[in-house]
């Protein structure tokens, strides 16, 4: 049965039923919940990601579980949420644990069904308790959102290795059915490769894929610096920031310490009478919320800050961005300059300025990219760490990076399996099944030894879901909570040359495609477009279709159109409150033509308007010719017209008064 | 050249007329190719459009059309950026090839080479650091046993070489240069200008290159490649393969020719010069001479570059012990 999305939105949320879906929302909710595909949204920066899941979850019924990488973006819908009347529950380091578990154990008895839990995918990925009890109750989720999705793939420059966990956890709470699993994937930006890895890893069809062809940010104007010599690069980028004195603005620099850091800009902005903070990654979560906080507010007007500002930061009002470092694919670049002017649809606009010299291209390409991956020697010391024997193994790896980094590398290539995540030992349970008690009575000591040692017939799986589920019903009581471990079978002991030679090889496959981003992004800004067309290259590059690439000016209804006569028009008749539809495809034959504006009278009839603005032009006469051709012999109709005349405002007025005499007859 | 135990020469037959002559020859009939995609690439920075378009194949975009800058505005700013690379530091060098600190150092050659050497001068102490490359240990070793006094004497002598040779370098700045001889720098290439081991080849020339980059030519490792390749790789008249590489048949092992003499480098160096000048002119563009060997030493850079994982898989066999820099 065919939804009307917005009515149910406005139903389930009634508090924000002045909110009007967009196009896509409407499709990517349609997706999920009409045509129950799992499916991918790719939606720009301030688009509206949240609402999609908002309302899918609400509409499947049941429990939602959401994979969030940040605990501020967790927070914040959880509070949205919970006051549009929806109950969360949010799982994550940061979080009362006691109480963490505690609901825990209600939802999987059935006693608390939250409407969305949020999950952050370090804990998706090590916690078995959790996993456990999702599985158990695995009929009534509905429906799993992994938010800032293009953090899966390893083709991309934001890869994070929990994330490489989720398919995994969705396999095992589904019991390897993944038909019963409808997945919901969400980013803003991501390249093509990372689209086919991810479709593939959550078994996303081509159908399942929704994107937001109207990709352009036309309200933020585009301004790119090359600088010949490094030292005028700063320079620069002090005249900018004196030149926007008091606008909110955010400094991109790819560097925390040390000189032309985020720490080291901002103590010089401050010395010269601006309100400026810095923020990266090692801040901790914390601190890093009081400043979103204090920004947002208008304490500071400017922020230096990594690539650690990003993922779900939500501010209206930045003016002004300015990348003082080169990033690296147009995917980020865009991206980044995209958290400002989020209040567009309210007029808002903004610059962009991103200031580079060829040492950055030359650093960022040897360094930054190719450093990114593991090397030989972090590999053969992280798989020493791991591996102490053939078989199986407890992994205590959270804390440590090496391993945390080369784990998916030594699991792709089948020399570790990750047999299950679970825990260290039965310490500080009491226990009260007989055989358990007997088992222990010989040791209390780490899993392995009961499981591994002693009893190695025995799936540590099962004997792992079995004290979970006497957790659950109460049988065995918690002293102290779970430590997580994961359970993995080494399957080398140590790296052969074959091995290695298969891990390089994929890391320079990856390697070489980031390269290759980059180098399209850098033979972009050599190109030294103006700002309308710097946006056509990166929406032609994002794949927007090429016919739609002219359509850069907004309207008042929120169309976009090709030039500022066709605004004109446009918004004149939305202000007269006209029904129209800008370039709608009109069958003529075998043939299609997309007149301007389509308008839709109340009674039934449609009259269509051309705007000529190149008339007098060889070509464009031309065409215009066939065109006409095609409306007398298919419609036979002659279009309104208009032309490009500096009292075009006039003529469009005129014309409409005449059109709304027409509606009134 | 083929290398035995302690040959540090290349065959004669290389510092003859007709043999040089035939190598310009080569280096001619190529330089334009490579000068191409230097400027093209704008020095290496950007995809040349055939790289471009296999790009956008392999990403699945259509390329739009494009503007490019001109290619006189590509060569003028891969000039500045080369000249401001080269300044970065300079001021380090001449602050070690200068006659008075050199006069104080006498006394104190120690200090000399374990402080000014070894900190100071950039190019001995990224050398001396340079952990990862297993085949720098020999030159680590060599300089730890080098004698400071003949240490301090060489770079003396270079610098003094350096001051006389200013004396002489107007009367032939803008005579065309015909031969090696002309070029009068033979001397640089005998013992007293060379501290076997540790100031070799490349390091005596880099130091007298960041002194006066107009009158000396930076004979690096990559240059000595870029010859290579610019030669095609043939051997000209010579018995033992190409001239400007050393293969060492015992251990399997191919380097640039860290012997190669730097008069007869320069020589070709020059030429080099004449022919960026001469398409500075065809693109109206004004070449720096003060820097001339700046730009020199940017091309052949690039022309290595280009060349890098050949370069690379040659050097990969090279082991821990194996001479490798500064011989």
């Amino acid at each position: 049965m065919e939804l009307n999305i917005q009515n149910e939105f406005e139903k389930i949320f009634p508090r924000l039923k002045e909110y009007e879906l967009t196009d896509l929302q409407v499709k990517s909710v349609k997706s999920i919940v009409e045509k129950g595909k799992n499916t991918l949204s790719i939606i720009q920066t301030g688009g509206g990601k949240s609402l999609i899941y908002w309302l899918s979850g609400k509409l499947l019924g049941g429990i939602t579980i959401v994979i969030s990488p940040l605990i501020a973006l967790m927070e914040e819908q959880a509070e949205k949420l919970e006051e549009n009347n929806c109950s969360t529950l949010m799982l994550h380091g940061q979080a009362d644990k006691n109480e963490q578990y505690e609901k825990l154990i209600e939802i999987a008895n059935g006693k608390f069904k939250p409407d969305f839990i949020f999950v952050s995918p370090e804990r998706m990925a090590t916690d078995g308790f959790f996993e456990y009890c999702v599985k158990r109750i695995n009929k009534q989720v509905k429906l799993i959102v992994v938010d800032e999705v293009h953090c899966v793939s390893q083709w991309g420059e934001n890869f994070r290795p929990f994330y490489r966990r989720i398919k995994d956890f969705i396999d095992n709470i589904y019991e390897n059915d993944y038909s019963k699993a409808k997945v919901l994937a969400l980013t803003a930006t991501i390249n093509p490769k990372e689209i086919k890895d991810i479709c593939e890893e959550f078994q996303i069809t081509t159908e399942g894929i929704v994107k937001s062809d109207m990709l352009m940010r036309n309200e933020i104007a585009l301004k790119v610096i090359e600088e010949v010599i490094e030292d005028d690069k700063e320079e620069h980028l002090w005249n900018i920031i004196k030149l926007h004195k008091g606008e909110k603005t955010l400094v991109y620099v790819y560097r925390k310490y040390n000189k032309r850091g985020v720490e080291q800009l901002a103590q010089i902005a401050n010395e010269r009478g601006y309100r400026a903070i810095y923020f990266h990654g090692d801040m901790t979560a914390n601190e890093r919320k009081n400043i979103i906080s204090k920004y947002k507010n208008n304490e500071y007007d400017i922020v230096f800050a990594t690539n650690a500002f990003g993922m779900g930061i939500d501010i209206e009002d930045i003016r002004v961005v300015v990348h003082f470092s080169i990033p690296e694919s147009i995917e980020q670049y865009y991206q980044e300059v995209g958290r400002a002017a989020r209040d567009a649809k309210k007029g808002g606009t903004a610059v962009a300025y991103l200031l580079y010299s060829d040492k950055n291209i030359l650093v960022k390409r040897k360094h930054f990219i190719n450093n990114s991956y593991p090397s030989l020697d972090m590999l053969k010391n992280a798989y020493k760490k791991i591996s102490n024997k053939v078989g199986l193994n407890l992994l205590y790896c959270f804390d440590d990076e090496e391993i945390n980094t080369c784990l998916p590398y030594f699991v792709n290539s089948g020399l570790i399996e990750i047999v299950c995540k679970g825990f260290s030992t039965f310490e500080n349970m009491e226990i009260q099944d007989e055989y358990l008690k007997n088992a222990l009575s010989k040791t209390i000591r780490p899993i392995t030894t009961i499981v591994f040692k002693k009893n190695p017939e025995i799936n540590p799986k099962e004997i792992i879901n079995k004290t979970y589920e006497d957790i659950i019903s109460g049988k065995i009581k918690l002293n102290k909570l779970l430590d997580k471990v994961l359970i993995i079978d080494v399957k080398e002991e140590k790296l052969s040359d074959e091995k290695i030679n298969e891990i390089l090889k994929s890391i320079e496959d990856k390697k070489e495609y980031r390269n290759e981003l980059f180098n399209y992004f850098v033979y972009i800004l050599k190109k030294k477009l103006d700002s309308n067309f710097l946006h056509q290259e990166i929406a032609n590059y994002l794949g927007v279709d090429r016919y739609k690439l002219g359509r850069v000016y907004s309207t008042s209804k929120g169309d976009r159109v090709r030039s500022k006569s066709e605004v004109i028009i446009a918004n004149l008749l939305y202000e007269h409150n006209i029904n129209y539809k800008y370039e709608e495809k009109l069958i003529c034959g075998d043939k299609e033509i997309y007149p301007d504006f389509t308008i839709y009278l109340d009674n039934g009839e449609k009259v269509f308007w051309e705007h000529l603005g190149w008339i007098g032009i060889e070509n464009y006469d031309k065409r215009w010719i066939e065109k006409l051709e095609l409306y007398e012999k298919y419609y036979n109709v002659i279009p309104e017209k208009t032309y490009e005349t500096a009292s075009i405002s006039d003529a469009a007025t005129k014309k409409i008064e005449e059109i709304q005499k027409r509606n009134a007859n | 050249m083929f290398v035995g135990s302690e040959e540090r020469t290349i065959e004669e037959v290389c510092y003859e007329k007709e043999h040089i002559e035939k190598v310009l020859k080569v280096i001619k009939e190529n330089f334009d190719k490579y000068f191409t995609k230097f400027i093209e690439t704008e020095n290496g920075i950007v995809m040349s459009k055939e790289e471009i378009d296999e790009i956008a194949n392999d990403i699945g975009i259509r390329v739009l059309k494009t503007n490019e800058n001109s290619p006189s505005e590509k060569y003028r700013k891969i000039m500045i950026e080369a000249i401001q690379e080269f300044e970065k530091d300079r001021e380090k060098y001449l602050k070690i090839m200068n006659k008075e600190y050199l006069d104080e150092y006498e006394e104190e050659v120690a200090f000399f080479k374990n402080k000014v050497l070894k900190n100071e001068c950039p190019i001995i102490h990224s050398t001396l650091q340079n952990i990862t490359a297993k085949a720098l240990d020999k030159y680590r070793m060599d300089f730890n046993l080098a004698d400071p006094a003949i240490l301090h004497k060489v770079v003396t002598n270079l610098n003094n070489f350096s001051i006389e040779y200013e004396n002489k370098y107007d009367t032939y700045k803008d005579k065309t240069i015909s031969s090696y001889e002309e070029l009068e720098l033979e001397l640089l290439d005998t013992d007293d200008y060379t501290a076997y081991g540790v100031i070799g080849g490349g390091i005596k020339s880099h130091l007298l290159y960041k002194r006066r980059p107009q009158m000396f030519a930076n004979r690096s490792r990559d240059a000595i490649w870029a010859l290579w390749f610019l030669t095609e790789k043939i051997i000209i008249d010579t018995k033992m393969d190409s001239e400007f590489i050393m293969i060492d048949t015992k251990k399997t092992t191919t380097q640039q020719n860290y012997f190669y003499p730097y008069c007869l480098f320069s020589f070709y160096a020059i030429n080099i010069y004449y022919l960026l000048k001469e398409k500075a002119n065809e693109l109206e563009v004004e070449f720096p001479d003060d820097y001339k060997y700046v730009i020199v030493d940017a091309f052949l850079s690039f022309v290595a570059e280009r060349h890098r994982l050949e370069i690379d898989l040659f050097t990969s066999n090279i082991k821990e012990g194996d001479r490798y820099y500064g011989a």
